[in-house]
């Protein structure tokens, strides 16, 4: 009887690691068919790395690298975009996002919003939503540890006041934009188009007037959806609907 | 409908509606009757008719003419819950003999229905006459075969008119076509005009201007004139007709000429027509284009039309073998810079080169598109040496002298030194920093399924964000009772109270310990009668046994216990012999019990 519990123990164990095990073999085959020059199979092991729902930020750019070689663009951007989803601060993912993004055949061209407004897009894109959240800390602490100097020693000097708006100043800021980029990064939809190229029409169907030819690999904001269409927005504010089909949602 | 004006005034001057059974519809009108041969005449078709779709119309034989179709488009609408659609159809037709020629009917059919226009004459005459046996010199000529100086608007007469002119008739592939539209208004607009410009074959657009505003007297008249200018770019040879635009208006019918006391002789009537949509057409141009001549042409050419300049530059003329070089090929100039094809690069057998992309800039001044294109390579030296990157040239078609002509840049020398690694094929891999970037390595190590801490989602950062928050909220109180204990008198006697209690009460412990009761007594006394003073409010060294009996502000069951205690007090401490051993320890315990009885009492 004990033999046998033994045994049953020692199944139950083997069946429990045997999927990371086949993980592991599945990412090192994948590297391997990489480097031969297979993208296609490469493509196929990280798709079922990812059924088995082993997503991270590795993976996707991984799977973002092999989809570039294949000659996939659309696929590529889409998941070097999920890997920075994943891990905002991922260098090298963001790297080859912007040079895949250099093979699309639509370079959209981003209105400029003025000068402040162009200082506060670039200011707000240098981190991810972590770095802000962090300088947000260190900003709290110390805006709060001057705030109770100030309660507690009554005969506090007045130049603290001034020295106050230095961290209240980078509060202001720091949290704005861990809000913009929670927002850019999670709550916002975003799209890429997938066909070689996709009509932008001023409605959800064919019978609509065709505003735009976007291509593969063309970015955008997802406002909304219907049955078949989603109303779009890309960089220069340009908004149309483009057939669910031609499109993949990041 | 004779004789020169007939010609000029005869946009839609023919209208013919016929209809057999049911309601299917079919009109014809063509722009003018009287032309010479080689000359645009517009045919417009409008068919009409019940249900959402409609036949195609039979054209008569038209060989005496070229014939382009020129666009359609479609209206449906509701009426009472019946679909009726109208069909509009525009044609190009180019008279090719002279003499009368006649548009036979067009025949339309839906069934048993059918419907079918009326015929149209058309005079066709030699080239050169114009309408009515008159010479080009003494006509108002087609705007294809007057593409310099300023031509009179059609006359349609009326308080509005467009028309549309181009600065040549005969361009050649890739040269620009300066096309003006200009709308002519008399009288105000009930709201604003709505342009509708026509769907180009043949051409690629560039807008030029947006509305110029100026006035002009037209035959008499004085009319606010809206101006957008734009470029054509032919992109094939032969002839390309430049369909109307449309400019639908709701006109300020009650209130013309600009007049506003001519407000009281209008009819009061007329007020509720006002701003009934009228929709304007112009004329319709044609375009001769000429192809790019075959004598001469380079064989680099690659079909570029203007006058252009090239540059090279290099961001260094020194790397290292497998390093990455970024050239730049800068090509600017006058003409369509947005359809020119890349800059090819020489043979370099000693390098890899890898196109990077290319940027654009375009402008419009002096009314002609110019711009600048740049052609980025990343050229990567295979081994070390000195190479010479030769003269890098570029062609492209004059039209002004209407000759091709090859521009180069300058050679440049590159030097490559060390090794190398071994040629890994297909994209430079890793370079960062070097202007391009190229796709890094994949990541060989299995990582652990774990995602990145999303602080904005993590309670442990939030929770340790709150504690500053306390800390001030404390601070705050702490603030507040100092502020008060230094300004409210009676809260800091109050709040001091026990703790002077505390202070008396342990000197009488330790008085009593010593043997000294007398002492010991005394500073119960001081303690208890000092704890009320401090509680009420009062002066201490004025407060008798006496007054604590007579205060209504001490309740009346522990003001005989608080007298009665401190009378013993006295007692003890004055009276001849002393207390009982033991008295003086009942009278600290009384002493506790009474302080704890007062502090929830008073």
């Amino acid at each position: 009887m004990r033999s046998l519990f033994r045994c049953s123990f020692l199944i139950l164990l083997m069946a429990a690691a045997a999927p990371a095990a086949n993980n592991e073999e599945l990412w090192r085959q994948a590297a391997e068919y990489y480097d031969a020059g297979q993208y296609r199979p490469a493509i196929e092991n990280y798709q079922r790395l990812l059924e088995r729902q082993f997503d991270n930020a590795q993976l996707y750019y991984n799977l973002g690298n092999a989809y570039f070689k294949a000659g996939e663009l659309g696929h590529a951007i889409w998941s070097f975009r999920k890997a920075l989803r994943l891990d905002p601060g991922f260098k090298q993912a963001r790297t080859n996002l912007e040079y895949a993004r250099s093979f699309n055949t639509d370079q959209v061209s981003i209105e400029r919003r003025g000068f402040i407004l162009d200082i506060w897009d670039f200011l707000s894109g240098l981190l991810s939503s972590n770095g802000y959240l962090i300088i947000l800390s260190l900003a709290w602490w110390v805006a709060a540890a001057l705030v109770i100097y100030k309660l507690i020693r009554l005969e506090s000097p007045s130049w603290l006041y001034y020295l106050l708006i230095v961290p209240l100043v980078i509060i202001i800021f720091a949290s704005a934009s861990a809000v913009r980029r929670v927002n850019d990064d999670r709550l916002t939809r975003w799209g890429v188009i997938l066909r070689e190229s996709a009509d932008i029409r001023e409605g959800p169907g064919v019978e609509f007037n065709r505003l735009e030819v976007g291509h593969e690999g063309l970015e955008f904001k997802i406002l909304s959806d219907r049955e078949n269409s989603y109303l779009i927005e890309l960089g220069n504010g340009l908004k149309g609907w483009v057939d669910k089909e031609a499109v993949l949602e990041i | 409908m004779t004789g020169k004006g007939a010609a000029l005034v005869s946009l839609f001057s023919i209208l013919c509606l016929a209809s057999s059974a049911g309601a299917l519809e079919i009109g014809a009108s063509v722009d003018k009757q009287e032309v010479s041969v080689g000359d645009p005449i517009t045919l417009k078709l409008i068919i009409s008719g019940k249900g959402g779709t409609l036949p195609e119309p039979t054209m008569p034989d038209l060989s005496a003419f070229d014939i382009y179709s020129s666009g359609r488009s479609q209206n449906i609408s509701i009426v009472n819950g019946a679909f009726n659609s109208s069909l509009n159809m525009t044609y190009v037709l180019v008279p090719k003999k002279v003499g009368e020629q006649i548009i036979g009917p067009i025949v339309v059919r839906d069934g048993a229905n059918m419907a079918a226009t009326e015929p149209i004459k058309i005079k066709v005459n030699q080239p050169g006459i114009g309408p009515s046996g008159q010479s080009r010199g003494a006509a108002p000529q087609p705007q294809s075969q007057q593409p310099s100086g300023r031509p009179q608007p059609p006359d349609k007469g009326g308080d509005f008119f467009i028309d549309q002119v181009v600065d040549k008739a005969s361009p050649f592939v890739g040269e620009q076509v300066t096309l003006t539209f200009r709308f002519y208004q008399a009288v105000n607009l009930w709201d604003q005009p709505a342009l509708e410009w026509p769907k180009y074959n043949g051409v690629t657009v560039e807008d030029l201007t947006a509305n110029q505003r100026y006035y002009e007297v037209v035959r008499g008249r004085r009319y606010l004139v809206t101006e957008i200018k734009r470029a054509l770019f032919p992109i094939s040879s032969g002839r390309i007709t430049i369909d109307s635009p449309q400019l639908t208006i709701k006109p300020d019918d009650f209130g013309v000429s600009f007049d506003p006391f001519g407000f009281f002789d209008k009819d009061l009537r007329e007020l509720f027509k006002r701003g009934q949509p009228k929709v304007l057409t112009a004329n319709v141009i044609a375009l001769n284009v000429k192809p790019l001549p075959e004598s001469g042409k380079p064989a680099d050419f690659s079909g570029a039309v203007g006058r252009y300049s090239i540059g090279a530059e290099a961001d260094k003329d020194s790397v290292g073998v497998d390093e990455p070089i970024t050239l730049k090929l800068i090509l600017s100039g006058t003409g369509n810079i947005r359809s020119v094809p890349p800059v090819k690069l020489p043979d370099l057998p000693d390098f890899r080169i890898y196109d990077s992309g290319n940027t654009e800039s375009v402008s419009n001044t002096n009314l002609v598109i110019s711009g600048a294109k740049t052609f980025e390579q990343a050229i990567i030296p295979k081994t070390s040496g000195t190479y010479t990157i030769p003269a890098i040239s570029f062609s492209y078609f004059d039209p002004s002298k209407g000759k091709y002509q090859t521009i180069a840049t300058s050679p440049f020398r590159i030097t490559a030194t060390g090794e190398g690694l071994a040629d890994v094929g297909g994209a430079p891999k890793n370079i960062i920093g070097s202007g391009i970037q190229a796709l890094g390595y994949i990541v060989t190590d299995f990582p652990k399924n774990t995602r990145p801490v999303d602080l904005s989602r993590n309670f442990i950062f939030w929770f340790f964000q709150s504690i500053p928050a306390a800390a001030i909220v404390a601070a705050l109180v702490f603030r507040f009772r100092t502020m008060r204990l230094l300004n409210d008198r009676r809260y800091a006697r109050r709040v001091g109270a026990g703790r002077r209690y505390k202070a008396l009460f342990e000197k009488a412990t330790v008085l009593k310990s010593r043997g000294e009761t007398e002492g010991s007594y005394g500073a119960l006394y001081d303690a208890i009668l000092g704890y009320v003073a401090d509680r009420l409010d009062l002066e201490k060294s004025g407060l008798t046994i006496e007054q604590i009996r007579a205060s209504d502000t001490i309740p009346e069951k522990i003001k005989c216990e608080l007298a009665d205690f401190l009378e013993s007090c006295q007692n003890a401490r004055f009276a001849p012999g002393g207390a009982a051993a033991n008295h003086a320890d009942k009278m600290i315990a009384r002493a506790g019990e009474l302080a704890a009885r007062l502090e929830s009492e008073i």
